[in-house]
């Protein structure tokens, strides 16, 4: 029900009530929500289009990538913790598309389709998931702390809450070195719906408030935290809300729908860059797999899982791309068939990407080097004279 | 050499650091107006102004995250924590992010970054304010920590530590701040990770860091007066562990006594005992000793905070113990 | 009780060597059990037990020559066990069936210097592979241990050596880490009572440096540990052969040689010729230093001052007896430079490299049974008369076979002289672990042109053999450059 175009200044009152998607929407209902209204224009119609077919063959590779990630999962090539943005494609593209090249994303560790829409080549992204030279950290990440820096992606973080504080530091620095105004850099810092728990979230979110730090916090809310549902973990359940508190300005939005989640996340941005205040931005999706590839979620009776698998945003697209003529059946079927075959050569890029070699094993263990670095590989003497 | 106190070598480097390098800034408690609960921050918010100076509320996990984040982002924080008991709080942080984040990702990013905080015993503070938590992180590779026992090096090793892109940790001491000593004027770093003959001696080598320092030196000459010649070995640095520094001197006198402030199990102590043994073995004429605080939460009435924390008469005891040990005579040959 | 006594194993055999002990004292003894290895004058043969009981006490020392005939243990019900070899219990520990015998740790009897094979690795370079030279046949020798582990403060010898294995024959109860005990050394004299011996590990490096019986001195530290003091105090009360040897050694020692002259054979048949203990050793060490890199420097030096010096100092030393040579000199000469480049004075330790402290200089001396090289100890501190009496009497022994092992080991840089033989120049073998051997040449005439004038000069040719993983290039040409300085400077000789 959220309207893409709403002002995030609008009053809160408005908002609370008007943006928040009941948890039974049915898909009808949400599906109505999204469709353009019918007396808008048609070039912004046909711009839509294409955003739509272009977020709908992105969100077809990262579906596809994480499949292949379990796959290659059980099939031992990848080890670890392996946690799938499976049901969060919508929420991914439309985040990334927000963002300017010049933003910092710092991000928790259900990671992979956030780096591959942000640009990262997929058998980077994979190779890093091998544990390979060619990933995105050199094997030394995984599949939770995958980084680029260059493009400004500052990682993935294992530890929940941890990356709130450092992204927050991140836009410490980019206050502290640029004026507020259309120009500067923003932060967007991720983090799921059982991070608003910790004591992190609330020490980032006052301080955020406090020093006027242009960042924008985005609750991944997936409804689930592992095992627990969001309403036992938080005595809050609408978690935007939790921005009130430290008087800064909070929003929820429908994360199925790639073009709300852009608009909202932009909106939140440009705020973040033109006044140097944070933003606190909820998505509303739901995660149809367990808690990462080894959960088979026990936890989730049959009726639910049912529900669930009805409520896969991916086939809706497609079906209401088809629909809406957007896409013929054979562009959607090509742009699947692409989006294998783009995996496929991730895979490869991986498979053929060397392993890291243990005479590499101190080559980062400092940034500035220092004397008598510790080099002892184990059993070897620590000292010699 | 200008004498100056360990508090003023401290506040000085941080004036001169901010001024030759404008990403330089602090970021602590009460750091700014209240100028540090030890003042080490005087007269800097005036200068420097908030921006440069930026007192924090109380939230540690909160403001070392962030000095990480800005560090990765080139910034050069230097984060202040009112006492290393407080860092506990941002254990996670420490650990979990500034000490992994540069070879986690692959050495993309660094992590330019410095914590100063005092640790220590012995002002009637009681447990949770007394502590000496140095071995928690020298034991993290990522960090490095340095634990400097004279103004001198308070300022080369803190300009040192500022200047590295590494997150380094400057273990401060409480009983130190008012302790005076040469410092040399203008530009003086002091290389981490080495250590130092803090003293020549040739009978016996203690080897200690921090206050402990001051300890060795003091019992040193008392029992120069007795005819014992005392080498003394101040650590610095903690990680990394200078060890050939150590390994030579004790091949040199034949007994080792490491003395720390610290808990003895699983301390410092122990990493430099082990290392002598491996680097000095044949060398050793008595087995390498241990002076250590007793390892009780440290209580706050005087009489039990002095018994249990490690002080000049302990030190002299153990060491007359390994000279006995070893039928010293005052005698022997070098 | 019975006697053992050097038993008749050849038929030309008046003397022989025991060169290892299989049993220690305490240990139990079946008929049939080897006792010990005996070197004969032909070969190394083991002397078999004909008497079953305890072995009570060992009369010589591994190393030690005996007459045919002679006692040399004491086998008997135990209770006359010579408590001196350490049947030591743990104190509270001690488990009857453990067999805790074997040497007196750490104290190798005089010149035997089984105890090298501890892993100690500061100190001590053991030359790859060949950490006991053993005389013995390898397949009757077992590794040298100590039951060290089990007391504190106790020296850990282990050979780690690949050429021994166990004697399944012997029948000693399990060590307590339940693997065959070899013997080490035969015990020092008599001593205590089956104390454990308690020294630091500085006392013990300063002990085995200077030779001295751990054993025999009494330890003022905690619990009697013998402690750097008690040692020095025994050096000062003279105690000790001044060797200075910390050249890590293994194995029993190998006797003094005794010149065999092999039987002639008569015809064109293939011959094989039986070599000796010693020349095995010398053979397995000089194969040690294949694969080491080695590089060779030559240079010739102008003689005429030297020969004309050593003909001065001779006319002057006529009247006391003593005549100097000019290998002498070269001794001399040699550790005078040496002390001025102590990096030659050099060992490879495996993964280090070992300053030696003093200067001793090994003189390869070829005997009709091998080679041997005897060693003039501190060189560099004696005069060249000093010398020249010690090595003429050294050369002379090893001639006889009378060496003492602690007199032809422990050098730090060697020299071989093959002038006599009229050789021009020729390489030397490294002696490992050392860092070089120098070659020398004869003398000899060659024409120079001195303002136009054709005269002629003696010459002789130095060729330093240099273990490249010790020293590089540079450094060995600046110590052979000062050797030539020295040399053609004789009076720098005797300065």
């Amino acid at each position: 029900m959220s309207d893409p175009t709403e002002d995030p200044a609008s009053t809160e009152d408005e908002q609370t009530e008007a943006e928040q998607p009941e948890l039974d929407t049915t898909e009808d209902e949400q599906t109505e929500a999204e469709q353009p209204e019918p007396d808008q224009p048609k070039g912004e119609q046909t711009e839509q289009s294409e955003t739509l077919r272009s977020y709908f063959q992105q969100m077809t590779v990262i579906r596809r990538f994480e499949l292949k990630a379990q796959e290659m999962y059980q099939r031992a090539e990848i080890g670890g913790y392996c946690h799938l943005n499976v049901g969060e494609e919508a929420t991914v593209v439309g985040l990334m598309d927000a963002m300017e090249e010049r933003d910092y994303l710092f991000a928790n560790y259900r990671v992979h389709g956030y780096a591959i829409a942000r640009g990262l080549d997929p058998g980077h992204v994979m190779a890093e998931l091998f544990g390979r030279t060619d990933g995105l950290a050199g094997g030394w990440g995984g599949s939770m702390h995958l980084a680029d820096a260059e493009s400004r992606f500052m990682g993935g973080y294992g530890i929940v809450g941890g990356q709130m504080p450092p992204a927050t530091g991140a836009a410490m620095a980019v206050s502290h070195r640029q004026e507020a105004g259309p120009e500067s850099e923003a932060v967007m810092c991720l983090l799921g719906e059982g991070t608003s728990a910790t004591g992190a979230f609330h020490e980032t979110l006052n301080l955020a408030s406090l020093w006027g730090l242009p960042i924008v916090f985005v609750v991944i809310n997936n409804r689930v935290g592992m095992s627990t549902p969001v309403e036992q973990a938080s005595a809050e359940p609408e978690l935007f809300r939790k921005a009130e508190s430290y008087r800064f300005e909070g929003r929820r939005v429908d994360g199925d729908d790639p073009i709300a989640v852009r608009d909202a996340a932009r909106a939140a941005l440009k705020q973040a860059r033109e006044e140097h205040r944070p933003f606190l931005l909820e998505t509303m999706s739901y995660r149809l797999r367990g808690h990462s590839v080894v959960d088979p979620a026990r936890y989730r009776t049959d009726e639910e899982r049912a529900e669930l698998a009805a409520k896969d945003l991916l086939p809706r697209l497609r079906s209401r791309l088809i629909e809406d003529g957007v896409l013929s059946e054979q562009e959607a079927d090509t742009i699947e068939r692409d989006a294998d075959e783009t995996i496929e050569q991730a895979v490869e890029v991986a498979g053929a990407s060397e392993s890291p070699d243990p005479s590499d094993l101190f080559t980062n263990a400092y940034s500035t080097e220092v004397a008598n670095a510790p080099r002892a590989m184990p059993g070897d003497r620590v000292i010699t004279l | 050499m200008p004498v100056i106190s360990y508090r003023e070598a401290l506040n000085s480097t941080l004036r001169s650091e901010m001024q030759r390098d404008e990403d330089v800034f602090l970021i602590g408690e009460e750091i700014g107006t209240f100028e540090g609960s030890y003042k080490i921050t005087e007269g800097l918010l005036e200068e420097f102004g908030p921006k440069r100076v930026r007192d924090t509320p109380i939230s540690e996990e909160g403001f070392t995250g962030i000095a990480i984040g800005a560090a990765m982002l080139g910034l050069r924080p230097v984060l202040e924590y009112m006492t290393l008991n407080f860092s506990l709080l941002a254990l996670d942080q420490v650990v979990n992010h500034a000490a992994k984040i540069y070879t986690m990702f692959g050495g993309q990013t660094a992590v330019p970054m410095v914590i100063r905080a005092p640790g220590g015993g012995g002002q009637q503070l009681a447990a949770t304010h007394s502590q000496n938590l140095e071995v928690w992180y020298a034991h993290v590779p990522g960090l490095k920590l340095v634990a400097p026992s004279n103004p001198a090096d308070a300022k080369g090793l803190l300009t040192a530590a500022i200047r590295d892109d590494d997150p380094v940790i400057v273990l401060e001491n409480l009983s130190l701040y008012n302790t005076k000593g040469e410092v040399p004027d203008g530009d003086h770093v002091t290389e981490i990770g080495t250590a130092t003959v803090a003293r020549q001696g040739s009978d016996i080598t203690v080897i200690s860091y921090s206050r402990g320092i001051r300890t060795a030196l003091q019992v040193a000459e008392e029992l120069e007066e007795d005819g014992v010649s005392v080498e003394v070995v101040d650590l610095r640095s903690l990680r990394p562990l200078d060890r050939r520094t150590f390994c030579e001197s004790v091949r040199r006198t034949t007994r080792a006594v490491v003395h720390e402030d610290d808990w003895l199990s699983y301390g410092i102590g122990a990493e430099v005992a082990a290392s002598v043994q491996e680097g000095a073995f044949d060398f050793l004429d008595a087995p390498v000793r241990r002076v250590a605080a007793a390892e009780v939460p440290l209580p706050y009435a005087k009489p039990l905070e002095r018994a249990a924390l490690p002080d000049t008469d302990d030190l002299r005891r153990v060491i007359r113990d390994v000279l006995d040990a070893t039928s010293f005579t005052g005698q022997e040959k070098s | 009780m019975t006697d053992i006594t050097m038993p008749r194993l050849s038929d030309t055999m008046e003397e022989g060597v025991i060169s290892h002990w299989h049993k220690q004292v305490g240990d139990e003894v079946h008929k049939g059990d080897t006792l010990a290895d005996i070197e004969t004058d032909k070969t190394t043969m083991e002397l078999e037990a004909y008497d079953a009981g305890i072995l009570e006490r060992l009369l010589v020392s591994e190393g030690d020559t005996m007459s045919v005939g002679e006692p040399i243990a004491v086998v008997g019900d135990g209770s006359g066990v010579d408590d001196g070899s350490e049947d030591q219990d743990d104190e509270g520990a001690g488990d009857e069936d453990e067999r805790t015998a074997d040497t007196p740790d750490d104290e190798p009897a005089d010149g035997d210097e089984d105890e090298r094979t501890a892993d100690t690795p500061d100190e001590e370079p053991v030359p790859d592979g060949d950490e006991e030279e053993r005389t013995a046949d390898a397949e009757s020798e077992e590794p040298a241990r100590t039951s060290d582990e089990t007391r504190p403060d106790v020296d850990e010898a282990r050979s780690d050596s690949d050429e021994v294995e166990s004697d399944e024959e012997t029948a000693g109860p399990a060590s307590d880490d339940a693997e065959p005990t070899g013997t080490e050394d035969a015990s020092s004299p008599p001593d205590d009572g089956g104390q454990p011996l308690f020294r630091s590990p500085l006392a013990r490096k300063l002990a085995r440096e200077n030779d001295i019986e751990l054993r025999s001195l009494d330890g003022s530290g905690p619990g009697g540990r013998i402690v750097r003091a008690d040692v020095e105090k025994a050096l000062e009360a003279g105690a000790g052969a001044d060797v200075g040897d910390d050249r890590a050694r293994g194995g029993a020692s190998s006797p003094a040689p005794a010149a065999v002259p092999e039987p002639a054979t008569a015809g064109e048949a293939d011959d094989e010729v039986r070599i000796n203990a010693n020349q095995r050793i010398t053979a397995e060490r000089l194969s040690q230093m294949a694969g080491v890199p080695t590089f060779h420097l030559s240079t010739t030096i102008d003689a005429d001052a030297l020969l004309a010096f050593r003909r001065e100092v001779n006319d002057r030393l006529e009247e006391v007896g003593t005549r100097i040579s000019v290998t002498d000199l070269l001794v001399r000469a040699a550790a005078v430079a040496l002390r001025s480049h102590p990096e030659v004075n050099s060992a490879w330790g495996g993964d280090k490299i070992i300053r030696r402290g003093r200067v001793h200089i090994g003189l390869a001396v070829a005997l009709e049974a091998g080679l041997i090289v005897p060693v003039v100890r501190d060189a560099d501190r004696k005069s060249v008369g000093q010398i020249a009496a010690e090595s003429g009497d050294l050369a002379t022994r090893a001639r006889e076979g009378k060496l003492e092992p602690h007199e032809y080991q422990g050098s730090t840089f060697s020299i071989s002289n093959l002038g006599m033989f009229s050789i021009g120049e020729f390489d030397a073998i490294i002696n490992p672990p050392e860092a070089a051997i120098l070659a020398v040449g004869a003398a000899g005439e060659e024409p120079v042109l001195r303002d136009g004038e054709l005269h002629s000069r003696t010459v002789m040719t130095l060729t330093l053999t240099v273990d490249h993983r010790v020293l590089n290039g540079a450094v060995a040409a600046a110590f052979l450059q000062e050797l030539q300085a020295v040399l053609e400077e004789p009076l720098r000789i005797v300065v």
